[in-house]
């Protein structure tokens, strides 16, 4: 009779002990699922942070006696530190030193790499500083356009002066993703407050000429307030006008592949099986954002 | 500071058939109504349209709105209504009237029902003949490259204009812009006045 207390007291210590036991493993449980979610969220906005960048280009005279076209792109080693920035310049026609200007854009923009992704107001600034400069030394004897984009865990940066292309095809569709500076986009803006069609901007003499070009004093740098964010799949063109007006922006995706390096070819190809006659210098840098 | 821009366009149209009406107070009411394609229906409910917006007040109840236009409207309009304060967006659509939200560098199309507003928050409001010229790619870039409403607007149209150089139907689009650090303003420019 007497051990019944004992049995008891054992009985009562091995549930406390088994009650403890269950606690600590289910604590232990909560902790590590905690951590394995924090560990896969984590895992996941690397994986956001890089998106691979295949990155290819192409750069033709086409039909013209000079290549007034001028290209950079940074070192690609520097893309997870400092993100990839590509420029294309296009010297303006009919003036002298279109290859001169274009070139010494390009020169200057990687002397400025690497560039502060979110001094997005800085980097104009020395945009314009770089446009003043040329105006110093050419005094608009000539001029060139200008676009730039910096890609930076998965976001997009856009710059641009003038009239060359930045296009961003997603799901299929190509976009031009910068407003043009040409008299078109003007007169269109005085017609549409007029309350009429636009038709007479389209016939107007010189209208594609640009409003707006590096060489100018004080020009208008046009750059997003913030960034685009990019997904995978996603292509970013930056190019001049001398592959747009020979491909409709609208057919560019037809050219696209899973590498960067065919579609330049493809799309370098398909200009030259035009044979525009009096084609134009024509540049393209294409970027394939991607997981693989 | 509620900043905002508003165009209507006849296109290449004789008439102008829809309707927007934009009310800014401490908060922003704004109503887009796409006209039908026969005039004279679309301008006998004008004045009732009217008349029912000009009872907003800005601490009128963003349902309260709703409920009237849903009597009033005739189930063959589109229409969209909308409120934006400092802290929030109010949308109620019907048809193909439709809003976008450019936020965080991203595109979404706006729900029904009511989210937070954030700062630098860019709207776009447009019957479907605008977004039946330009990609959620394109209202996105425009958007961002923009400084202000209304050169948002200009971007946006010199897409459509490279389309069909605005001969088609009417046209009618608001731009927005949330911005926390200014006073509030408005910029309102009608392309062409309503006829009467």
């Amino acid at each position: 009779m007497n051990d019944i207390p004992i049995i008891m007291s054992i009985l009562f210590w091995t549930a406390i002990g088994l009650v403890s036991v269950a606690t600590g493993f289910f604590v232990f449980f909560l902790i590590e699922q905690v951590r394995a979610r924090r560990f896969r969220r984590k895992n996941k906005e690397n994986d956001e942070e890089n998106l691979f960048c295949d990155v290819a280009y192409f750069f033709e005279k086409g039909k013209r006696d000079r290549q007034e076209d001028s290209f950079y792109i940074s070192p690609l080693e520097q893309y997870g530190s400092h993100g990839i920035v590509v420029c294309v310049s296009d010297g303006m026609g009919g003036l002298s030193y279109g290859d001169e200007i274009s070139k010494a854009i390009t020169d200057s923009v990687s002397d400025m790499y690497p560039i502060d992704f979110d001094d997005r107001f800085s980097t104009s600034e020395q945009v314009k500083k770089l446009s003043n400069s040329l105006f110093e030394k050419y005094n608009r004897q000539g001029g060139a356009t200008f676009a730039m984009v910096h890609i930076f865990r998965n976001r997009l940066n856009v710059f641009s002066v003038g009239d060359s292309d930045v296009i961003l095809i997603r799901d299929g569709r190509a976009t031009v993703i910068n407003p043009k500076q040409n008299y078109i986009s003007v007169l269109i803006q005085d017609l549409i407050k007029q309350g009429k069609t636009t038709h007479e901007a389209y016939v107007t003499k010189k209208c594609r000429a640009l409003v707006d070009y590096m060489g100018n004093f004080n020009p208008r740098v046009l750059f997003f307030q913030s960034p685009i964010k990019l997904y995978d799949g996603d292509t970013v063109i930056v190019c001049s006008d001398g592959l747009t007006d020979a491909i409709p922006v609208g057919h560019l995706n037809r050219f696209l592949t899973y590498s960067a390096r065919n579609t330049a070819h493809n799309l370098k190809e398909e200009i030259k099986l035009k044979n525009i006659p009096r084609q134009d210098n024509f540049t393209g840098i294409i970027m394939h954002l991607n997981r693989d | 500071m509620i900043e905002t821009y508003r165009l209507s366009h006849n296109g290449g149209q004789d008439k102008y058939c829809d309707d927007v009406l934009v009310r800014v107070g401490k908060v922003l009411w704004l109503v887009v109504v796409q006209g039908s394609k026969e005039i004279t229906a679309t301008r006998i409910f004008a004045d009732a349209f009217q008349k029912v917006f000009a009872t907003c007040a800005d601490d009128s109840a963003f349902t309260d709105l709703c409920e009237k236009y849903e009597k009033l409207v005739p189930h063959i309009f589109d229409y969209m209504i909308m409120k934006v304060s400092d802290s929030e967006l109010s949308v109620f659509r019907h048809g193909s009237v439709k809003g976008y939200l450019v936020r965080n560098g991203e595109i979404k199309l706006l729900p029904n029902g009511t989210i937070s507003a954030n700062d630098e928050d860019r709207i776009l409001v447009a019957t479907q003949t605008l977004y039946e010229k330009i990609t959620p790619e394109g209202i996105l870039a425009d958007g961002l490259m923009a400084t202000n409403c209304e050169e948002w607007m200009n971007y946006m149209l010199y897409r459509v204009s490279s389309l069909d150089m605005l001969s088609g139907p009417n046209l009618t689009a608001v731009t927005i812009m949330v911005r926390f650090d200014e006073a509030m303003k408005l910029y309102t420019i009608s392309s062409k006045k309503i006829e009467e």
